[in-house]
This record gives structure tokens, C-alpha cells and sequence, in this order.
């Protein structure tokens, strides 16, 4: 099988995969930071609704519709999170989930503007595989880029523990806002894709199973990295057509119990066990016991003092 | 050269004061953990804190740090007024802390736990002008690299520095926390208990790390229980109960203050009993 034939074949599978990537990587950049938001699926669906329709309606041209996307629903997603600056952990992730439904519902009884309960059809197809590709490889560029050097320490140390990071100078209030500016772009470019290579919307985007799907693409990917996040919108992309052989019912079962299994022994998900991997076969640092500084205590007082804690 | 190692200066009095707060309160509800409480830290002093539990003292240094919101009060680092800035501005400024419990970045090295201060401490050698591109950290990778090597020194760590924490023991893990705060260059550090939770070789080990630092002229505030160390080493306590400083000067003075007895040291309980 040639490259050309591959690629022949999987131009649909390649663009599901950079859409749902990109709609992962804006839960992603949150997560990142220890925030647990959805609303990068709103930000996906507001994308989407609102490039079909200025450009089913040729208001604007798709180009500058998809820039208007990005800008715009990164800084509507900005300010969300100002909005909800306050609001933590799950309870900021129930908020989110709310924001992501009430969307759902809207777009489903917006009438004649957002098609209903069908959705809206006959967006004109300008986006392909390549345009799809080169938006996923500028959001892995910035992605590294907030990732290494000293942001990416700090959005690591932050996720961890916010109290330390704040004692060394972090600003976490700063780092929320820029994940969130990212979120609803990242969130909002995904959403302009998807209108203008499928050429339809309708409220299932804003819907669980779209939910699931970026959830999934994060937790069996793993959250940490962006390559976590590739991981994963490869495997829930392909996977289906690897298991063809199987019925519909049982690939969902299939799927649910990989995220179960990857949930319970690999909390970093595919991109955990692959450095893990990585890391045995380099006979990496983990070493049982630390070479002596001034005169270690004694093993079993060391147990007692780690008890204390 | 390095910023923080500033030399030892002589009479305190004629000096700015390293740390300066005035009718500090913190209230949660009714309960008036830090109420009224004034003093000052003169540059390159370790100002030992003491009071029974609940007397305060973590909220005091949490106070100082902006983790906690003040009810009233004010503060001044270098003779600059602070406590209108952002929770991360204290460390900024120059305002190291550990913390009761150690907080370290387990997964991480020790090298990597301490480059997260050290690039805070290289921000404030070398400045940035605000830029869009500060926005991703300045891009370097290994910013104050320099500063990681010298407080693994400093502290003695660097036979450990590529040791996950995960791996090392409740003593050096503070230590680590130290190492972290003196990579930010700090002018003042706040030492939350740094004695609790160890055997006595840990304790006599983190001990002289903390004599080793005032000797070195670094500005320090020790919170901690065992009053036979706080008493050997820091040459001026000040005693805390219930929100309020009870008693101030030199460790023999405090120690055998009655209030402090009373308070603290429980001396007429024990009696009654």
C-alpha cells in the first residue's frame, strides 16, 4: 500500500483526527495547569455555529471566519474564566459541563439561524486534510512552547501544587487566565474546521458523545503533554477501523474498558506507559536507595519520619 | 556575586529593617488568629517565633507571605509597602518560605525542584521588559542554571541533585525546600517548623543548615516547637498567644517571662496538676 493510497483512503480519518485533537488539546491546556474545564467543547461548538453561519451566508470569507474564531472565542473563553475566577475543581468542571449543554440547547432551538434540532447543512467544504494537519502541527508549536522552559515548569508545578508555586513567584491567577485565552482559541480553531471540512453542524457537537471523546482522547492519552493528547486522538480516531471485525455495541465496550484499565493503571495515560518504557530501557535515575549526604538515618527511623508526615 | 548574600550590617538600628509589620490582623470569622501583632526584622537577623499551638505563628508567616488575606495591617519589605500585592508578589519581592508540611515536587529531581526557584531568582537578576513572549517564559531552557549550582552547594545537596525527591528521606526533603527558597534570592526567609517530623539527626543536620545561613547574613523567620533549639540559635524570639505578641527580646528574657510560661511552656498547669 503506497502513501498515496493511505492517504486516499483516510483523508476523513485524518481530519476527525486533527479536529478531535485540537478540541482535546483545549481541555488539555487547562488540565495543564490543574484546572478541570469543559468548556473548550463550548468554545468548539460557538466556533462551529458561528463560522457556518457567516459563511453559509458569505458575510465573511472562511479564512478570516476561522482568525474571527480563534480571537473571538478565545477571548469570550477568557472571559468565562475571569468570570468563574473563583470556582474550583469539580465544581468548576460541573459549571463548565452546564455551559457546554445550555450551548447544546441553544443551538438546537435556534431556529432558522442554527437549523434546530438538524443542525445546519451546505457549509461550503473549503478546509481539507493538509489545512487540517498544518493547525494541528501550529498548536503543537505553541503547545511545546508552553510547555518547555520555565512555563512549562511552572504550569507543571502549579498543577501539582498550587501553595508551592505561589512561594516561588508563580503567578497562578495569570497562568488560569492564559490557559483559558488558549482554551477557547484552540477550542473555537478546532470548531471552524470541523464547519468547513464536513460542511454541517448540528447540536450532537455540543453533545456527551463529542464530550466523551474529548475526555477520553485526554485521560487515555494522558494529560500532561501535548504528545499525550496526539496519542490519543490517533487511537480513538483509528481505533474504529482497527477494529472493523467487531460490532458497533462492542467497540464502544472495547473502548470503554481501555479507558477503564488505562484509567486504573496508568494515570498518565499511553504517553505514561510509553515513558515509562522509554525510561526501563535507558536504566533511568529511579534508584532505591540515595547515595548519603551527611549520615543517614537508619532505614526503619526513615519509615517512622515519612510516617509523621 | 551573588544578591543574597548580603553582608552581615552592623547596628540594626540605622538600617532600613529587612521586614517591618505593623498592626498585622488576620480574622477567619470570629476567630482572630493574628490580631495586632507589629515587629521588625533587621537585615541579616534570625528572629525566632514561639507560642503554643494555634497561637498564630503559621498564620503570621502566612500573613507576611500574602497566602492568607489580611483583615488589617501593613508591611513593608526594604522599606517598600506590600501587602496590596498578589499572592505571588511576596516572593517576587524577595520573600522565601518553606512550609509546615514540606511541600516538593515528588516526581521531580532535586535539581528540578530547585530550578523552579532559581527562575524566579533569575528573573530578578536580569529583569525582562514586558513582552508578548514572556508569555512562554523567555523560551530559555535552563534559565539560572548557575543559581541551581550554587545552592545545591550551598545546602549540600549536590550528591543528590538528579535524585527523584520521591527517593529521599523526610530531612533531606526539607532540605530541598530550603534549597528552593534560596534559589529565588530571597532578603527574607520564612522557615515554618523545619524541625518537625524528624530524628534527631535530620533535626541536628537542617539545624546547622539554618545556623549556617544566618551566618551567612541571610534575614530569617523561624517558626518551630522545640524551644531548646530556637533558643540556641536565634538571638532575639518573639512569643505569640492567641494572635497576639506576649513577649519580645532576648531568649533568656522570653523564656522566662511568665506569660509566656503561662502560655506556652505551660508551667502553671503543670503546676496545678
Amino acid at each position: 500500500m503506497t502513501l498515496s493510497s493511505w492517504y486516499a483512503g483516510n483523508e476523513t480519518t485524518i481530519i476527525t483526527f486533527g479536529i478531535t485533537f485540537l478540541l482535546a488539546m483545549s481541555m488539555q491546556v487547562t488540565m495543564r495547569v490543574g484546572v478541570l474545564s469543559l468548556a473548550g467543547l463550548g468554545f468548539y461548538a460557538v466556533g462551529s455555529y458561528a463560522t457556518g453561519i457567516v459563511v453559509l451566508r458569505d458575510i465573511i470569507p472562511a479564512p478570516v471566519a476561522i482568525l474571527a474564531s480563534i480571537v473571538v472565542c478565545g477571548l469570550l473563553s477568557l472571559a468565562f474564566g475571569l468570570a468563574l475566577h473563583r470556582v474550583r475543581g469539580l465544581y468548576l468542571a460541573m459549571v463548565t459541563l452546564g455551559f457546554v449543554l445550555i450551548l447544546g440547547v441553544i443551538a438546537a432551538n435556534g431556529g432558522t439561524l442554527t437549523g434546530g434540532a438538524n443542525g445546519m447543512y451546505g457549509v461550503p467544504i473549503t478546509i481539507s486534510a493538509p489545512e487540517v494537519v498544518l493547525a494541528s502541527l501550529v498548536v503543537i508549536a505553541a503547545a511545546c512552547l508552553w510547555e518547555r522552559g520555565r512555563a512549562g515548569r511552572a504550569t507543571n508545578a502549579l498543577r501539582t501544587d498550587q501553595l508551592l508555586s505561589t512561594s516561588v513567584g508563580i503567578d497562578a491567577r495569570r497562568m488560569r487566565n492564559i490557559s483559558f485565552l488558549l482554551s477557547g482559541a484552540i477550542g473555537g480553531l478546532a470548531g471552524s474546521l470541523n464547519v468547513l471540512s464536513f460542511g454541517a453542524v448540528s447540536p450532537s457537537d455540543a453533545g456527551f458523545a463529542m464530550l466523551t471523546t474529548m475526555i477520553t482522547v485526554v485521560i487515555v492519552g494522558g494529560q500532561r503533554s501535548w504528545a499525550g493528547v496526539l496519542l490519543g486522538a490517533i487511537l480513538i480516531s483509528w481505533l474504529p477501523t482497527w477494529l472493523v471485525w467487531f460490532e458497533g455495541a462492542t467497540r464502544e465496550i472495547i473502548l470503554g474498558l481501555l479507558i477503564v484499565v488505562l484509567g486504573m493503571f496508568a494515570p498518565d495515560g499511553l504517553l505514561g506507559v510509553f515513558s515509562w518504557l522509554f525510561g526501563r530501557l535507558r536504566g533511568i535515575r529511579r534508584r532505591s536507595v540515595p547515595p548519603p549526604v551527611a549520615e543517614p538515618p537508619p532505614a526503619r527511623q526513615l519509615e517512622e519520619s515519612s510516617r509523621v508526615r | 556575586m551573588s544578591v543574597d548574600q548580603v553582608p552581615v550590617q552592623a547596628p540594626a538600628e540605622t538600617a532600613v529593617p529587612v521586614l517591618r509589620v505593623d498592626d498585622l490582623a488576620v480574622h477567619y470569622g470570629g476567630i482572630k488568629a493574628v490580631d495586632g501583632v507589629s515587629f521588625e526584622v533587621a537585615p541579616g537577623e534570625l528572629v525566632g517565633l514561639i507560642g503554643p499551638n494555634g497561637s498564630g505563628k503559621s498564620t503570621l508567616l502566612a500573613a507576611v507571605s500574602r497566602l492568607t488575606t489580611l483583615t488589617r495591617g501593613a508591611l513593608w519589605l526594604d522599606g517598600g509597602r506590600y501587602e496590596s500585592v498578589q499572592p505571588c508578589g511576596p516572593a517576587r519581592l524577595g520573600i522565601g518560605r518553606t512550609f509546615q508540611t514540606v511541600r516538593v515536587l515528588e516526581e521531580q529531581t532535586v535539581r528540578q525542584n530547585i530550578q523552579l526557584g532559581a527562575d524566579l531568582g533569575a528573573r530578578k537578576a536580569a529583569p525582562t521588559t514586558s513582552s508578548p513572549l514572556r508569555l512562554f517564559g523567555g523560551l530559555r531552557r535552563k534559565g539560572g542554571s548557575d543559581t541551581v549550582d550554587e545552592v545545591l552547594e550551598r545546602t549540600g545537596l549536590q550528591d543528590v541533585a538528579s535524585v527523584l525527591v520521591d527517593e529521599l528521606p523526610y530531612g533531606l526533603r526539607r532540605r530541598v525546600e530550603i534549597a528552593r527558597a534560596l534559589a529565588t534570592r530571597p532578603r527574607l526567609l520564612l522557615l515554618d517548623e523545619p524541625l518537625a517530623g524528624m530524628t534527631s539527626e535530620e533535626r541536628a543536620d537542617v539545624a546547622a543548615l539554618v545556623r549556617q545561613l544566618h551566618g551567612e547574613g541571610l534575614a530569617q523567620i523561624l517558626v518551630e516547637h522545640d524551644v531548646d533549639f530556637i533558643v540556641k540559635t536565634c538571638p532575639r524570639l518573639i512569643a505569640l498567644d492567641q494572635g497576639k505578641v506576649i513577649a519580645e527580646g532576648a531568649p533568656a528574657d522570653v523564656v522566662a517571662d511568665d506569660r509566656v510560661r503561662t502560655a506556652y511552656l505551660g508551667v502553671d498547669d503543670d503546676d496545678a496538676a
